[in-house]
């Protein structure tokens, strides 16, 4: 994975956040000076050539399956929904290295196939370009079907042996006893459906001569399947093979036009939720309880309200044009009754109540980064400091005495958060990367709702984010979020985080020259699209290494 | 000449209360003349530890006198052997959190691949002691039935280093391993949709020699592997086709949402046992990150907390050691369903499930509270076709110098002095019949096995 010798910046930051936790186990006794994660953003380097990055083979994620069998046969029962999609907080759910097969996967891959295959052949009129054929058109209706679903499923027109094979199982099934075409046009569907060409996305490339290391250029097929995947989160449309395979997606000015002709679609909209809500950890409160004496006013619905309302705010930022600025700071909202006693305001308002701006002081957001009955700046902390400013922060080591002291009193939760941050503390060293920034945030309980007292006591709000550019003492939630916004540091994580999904793989030492070279590429007031113009434009997403 | 049912064409109301296995006339000739049971084993695992100091037992090698958490099983002590004195050696000095590594090493024995160089994920060492069996007995139908298993970064099954495997719902369980797929009973619609499926899975071999292009050599060989599989479910279905061997309860217990799912979990896998449908399996009890949905008495919403509070903590100590007590003794009523299942169920050898079976109540951690992985509780149902003499307390402790509980700087390999993981799972081998069997995982922590537990 990582060559001898070689020390990318992210495994940099984690070997000094390591020596932290020497800290936290107490072996280093009163660390002479604070020891914090690098600072991610250095001057750009001087325009060079940049190596050229691998290029791992990904597998379709559950949620694309689903997305794609829906846009293919138009069936929404979305059969991969309970298939476990992994993530963690430097991997997408569609990194390379989460690629496993087993033989519950395959068996999913099985019966999927055959429930969507035997659907789709009563539909067969709407889905494809003939249906119920005389049988003397039989074949030639196989083959029409294969140029226009098997082109879409596969990804490119199929090739000669792809064909032989499936017009094969088609002649074999048909010529069972009481088989019928439907029957055997099924086992075509369900042959399509398990092979590698559908469940995989290989980029071979072709060879670039001339280049100063071995470098391959992603064929126009395969960068209109890394465009849709990342964009729309589904397989290419039709106009975008037909611009692939008619020689209108080679030039970099080909691949912005079709880009940005993706993203004025609805389906980029969905696509960016797919990215947003692995990014801001939305996931979590699927699998977040609310204590119901402490928190009455949270259900389910509430719950969903809040996801959705998130979800809206983020994907209607993306497709109105705007930056990431706006992200943490705009206050526009759709929130609707389910939501209006939690953020104190009328039934359709459509601006956040005052003290509110941004992803980070959305009921969606707060709730799901605390705890069942009370706050948690340490887990805010932690998703700020990971998901915002792309540091890396280790869970603490095994042994390690992770309670808080007794209750003996009426205390703040920063109050009992202290220990955490007190010098000299083995908690210090880890927990003042988190804690002094989720403090910040103490205005709103675990479910969100605006406070001025925790647990009887006045709340106090004051934060401080230690280390790296963005380095900074401030009061509140707007300010902490006016500060991320104007943070250099983390525009360029945020860009990071969007390369991460875009190639389906975490950044080494290779990818840091890439990534300069995007931010470069930004304009001034960038929006959103812009910063994924820059990322799909970049060698890295359309050259490959070559192949050995 | 022998009948052939369809596997998936399961008796239905045949008057039967429990699966049994159905006449030996009517099995196919190979399974007839081999009147002998398989040994099955069963890895039923308990997550975020126990109440140490009243989970063990007392005894020695031929009585069990069990404490207060055990009770419950009073009724089949004569079925159990408790382990005592195994610590998971293999987590000493290993960085990560203390449910990521406790996870990922209980079944596999083997360190996981580094934290910092992969970022996460399942990042298993090795194959899992479970998957190893698996591949070693005798092929069934499925190769194992892993249900309610945690992922990411809590996985605890593993094909190989870093290959999780995936766990089945426990709603949809019973479904996709009993369910008539075929959808009919028709003999000769049944007969084309299994030779539809031969001809499907051999048409999505035969693309995977048409892949376009060229790949690195480590996605080659994940393509390799995924051939392999693929061939591996072809002859799988192909026994799953042969014929069935068991009759469905007219009434089986059924997933039941926000509940334990005790009777319904022991119910589906003695099921699968009894007809043979797989040979190993592995049910996790509880989620590290999960609030239980078992009669448990905590206080608070977040059970992961709670345990981590202790049982002596909070303004009524004496109330919270009684709720931890009776939230540890639940496992041990829950265990006791199990066994009671698999010994009321007939094997084909005429003795019970369980003569045939070894059911390994494991748990990841120790004492929970600590998250530590000393004297991490284990106890044994069954006995594995005659390899394993119940009833028994088996203390594998060594004398160890200082306190064992303390936090962080007790992890030195000098705490770790207790017998270890890696020679359970070798007797755990050795007990399924695999006496080849001399090291598991990580070889420097294996020894042979531990003395005693096996023949």
């Amino acid at each position: 994975m990582h060559l001898p010798g070689i020390i990318d910046p992210l495994m940099r930051r984690a070997l000094v956040t390591m020596c932290v936790l020497v800290g936290c186990t107490g072996r280093i006794q009163g660390s002479p000076e604070p020891v914090v994660p690098d600072p991610i953003v250095e001057p750009p380097e001087t325009p060079r050539e940049c190596r050229p990055v691998p290029a791992p083979m990904r597998a379709l994620t559950p949620r694309q399956y689903d997305d794609v069998v829906a846009d293919l046969l138009q069936d929404t029962s979305r059969p991969a929904r309970d298939l476990e999609a992994p993530s963690s907080e430097t991997r997408f759910d569609n990194h390379a290295e989460w690629v496993s097969m087993d033989e519950v996967r395959l068996r999913f891959y099985l019966s999927s196939a055959e429930g969507l295959a035997t659907r789709a052949v009563t539909r067969q009129a709407m889905l494809f370009p003939c249906a119920a054929p005389p049988q003397a058109q039989e074949e030639a209706c196989i083959g029409q079907i294969l140029d226009t679903f098997g082109r879409r499923a596969f990804r490119r027109t199929l090739n000669a042996d792809e064909r032989t094979t499936l017009l094969g199982v088609f002649r074999t099934v048909r010529a069972l006893s009481g088989a019928t075409y439907s029957d055997a046009l099924s086992a075509v569907l369900q042959v399509v459906l398990q092979s590698p060409q559908f469940l995989y996305v290989t980029e071979a490339g072709v060879p670039v001569a001339g280049a100063a290391r071995p470098t391959s250029r992603l064929t126009a097929l395969e960068v209109a399947t890394k465009l849709s995947l990342y964009l729309w989160g589904t397989v290419p449309d039709v106009a975008l093979l037909d611009a692939a395979e008619a020689g209108r997606l080679e030039t970099k000015a080909d691949v912005e036009r079709e880009t940005r002709r993706l993203l004025a679609s609805p389906k980029a909209r969905e696509g960016y939720l797919h990215f947003a809500s692995q990014w801001l950890e939305l996931e979590h409160l699927d699998d977040v309880t609310k204590h119901p004496t402490t928190f009455p006013l949270w259900t389910p619905a509430v719950s969903s309200a809040a996801r959705a309302e998130l979800e809206a705010f983020v994907g209607d930022t993306y497709a109105g044009g705007r930056g990431y600025g706006a992200l943490l700071t705009a206050r526009d909202t759709t929130a609707g009754a389910a939501l209006a006693p939690l953020y104190g305001t009328q039934a359709g308002a459509t601006t956040l109540p005052d003290g509110r701006a941004g992803v980070l002081t959305r009921v969606a957001w707060l709730a799901a980064h605390a705890h069942p009955e009370a706050t948690s700046p340490t887990l805010r902390g932690k998703s700020i400091r990971t998901r915002l400013l792309c540091e890396e922060v280790l869970p603490p080591p095994p042994g390690v005495n992770v309670m808080l002291p007794n209750v003996t009193g009426p205390a703040t939760i920063r109050q009992r958060l202290q220990v955490h941050i007190e010098a000299g503390s083995s908690c210090f060293s880890c927990h003042r990367l988190m804690d002094p920034i989720g403090f910040g945030l103490e205005g709103y309980d675990g479910i969100g709702v605006a406070r001025a007292m925790d647990n009887g006591l006045p709340v106090d709000d004051r934060g401080e984010i230690v280390g790296g550019s963005t380095a900074g003492t401030f009061t509140g939630p707007i300010e902490l979020s006016q500060r991320l916004a104007d943070s250099p540091e983390a525009n360029r994580c945020y860009l990071t985080q969007v390369y991460r999904y875009a190639q389906g793989r975490t950044e080494t030492s290779k990818d840091r020259c890439h990534l300069d070279a995007a931010q470069r590429s930004l304009p001034a007031g960038a929006s959103l699209h812009d910063v994924a113009v820059a990322v799909t434009t970049s060698d890295a997403f359309l050259n490959r290494e070559a192949l050995p | 000449m022998s009948v052939k049912i369809p596997r998936r064409h399961f008796l239905r109301g045949a008057g039967a209360v429990l699966p049994i296995p159905l006449l030996t006339s009517l099995l196919p000739k190979g399974a007839r003349a081999q009147a002998m049971a398989p040994r099955r084993v069963m890895f039923w695992l308990q997550d975020n530890g126990t109440l140490r100091d009243e989970f063990t037992p007392t005894g020695d090698g031929n009585s069990l006198n069990l404490p207060y958490i055990l009770q419950p099983l009073e009724g089949v002590k004569g079925d159990l052997t408790v382990v005592r004195g195994i610590d998971n050696h293999v987590i000493w000095n290993h960085q990560g959190n203390a449910h990521d590594i406790g996870n990922g090493t209980l079944l596999t024995g083997i360190a996981r691949t580094d934290f910092a160089a992969v970022g996460g994920g399942a990042n298993g060492g090795g194959p899992s002691i479970d998957q190893y069996l698996a591949g070693r007995l005798p092929t069934a139908p499925r190769r194992s039935i892993n249900i309610n298993l945690p992922s990411g970064t809590f996985a605890v099954s593993y094909q190989g280093a870093q290959q999780a495997t995936t766990g089945m719902s426990l709603n949809g369980a019973f479904q996709d391993l009993f369910g008539n797929f075929m959808g009919t009973t028709d003999p000769a619609v049944i007969a084309r949709r299994r030779l539809t499926r031969e001809s499907v899975i051999d048409a999505v071999l035969d693309n995977f020699r048409h892949v376009n292009g060229r790949v690195s050599a480590a996605d080659k060989a994940k393509l390799d592997h995924h051939l392999t599989l693929l061939r591996d479910l072809e002859t799988r279905l192909a026994l799953e086709a042969q014929g069935s061997s068991c009759a469905l309860d007219p009434n089986p217990p059924t997933y039941q949402p926000n509940r334990p799912n005790t009777e319904y979990t022991a119910y589906l896998y003695a099921l699968a046992f009894a007809c043979q449908l797989s040979h190993v399996g592995v049910y996790m009890v509880n989620a590290p990150n999960v609030d239980p949905v078992f009669p448990v008495r905590f206080t608070g919403g977040d059970y992961h907390q709670w345990i981590h509070q202790g049982p002596d903590y909070g303004l009524d100590p004496v109330r919270r050691r009684e709720d931890w007590r009776t939230s540890m003794r639940w496992f041990a009523t829950a265990f006791n369903t199990w066994v009671q299942r698999f010994k009321a169920v007939p094997d084909v050898s005429g003795g019970s499930l369980l003569d045939n079976t070894l059911i390994v109540w494991a748990n990841v951690f120790g004492m929970g509270s600590y998250h530590d992985f000393f004297e991490v509780p284990v106890v044994l149902a069954g006995r594995a076709g005659g390899s394993v003499r119940s009833g028994r307390l088996l203390d594998y402790r060594r004398a160890r110098a200082g306190n064992p509980t303390v936090f962080g700087p007790s992890y030195n390999r000098q705490a770790f002095v207790n017998e270890t993981t890696n020679n359970l799972w070798v007797s755990v081998s050795r007990a399924m019949g695999l006496s080849d069997v001399t090291s598991f995982g990580d070889a420097s922590l294996s020894s042979g096995g531990l003395p005693g537990l096996v023949g």
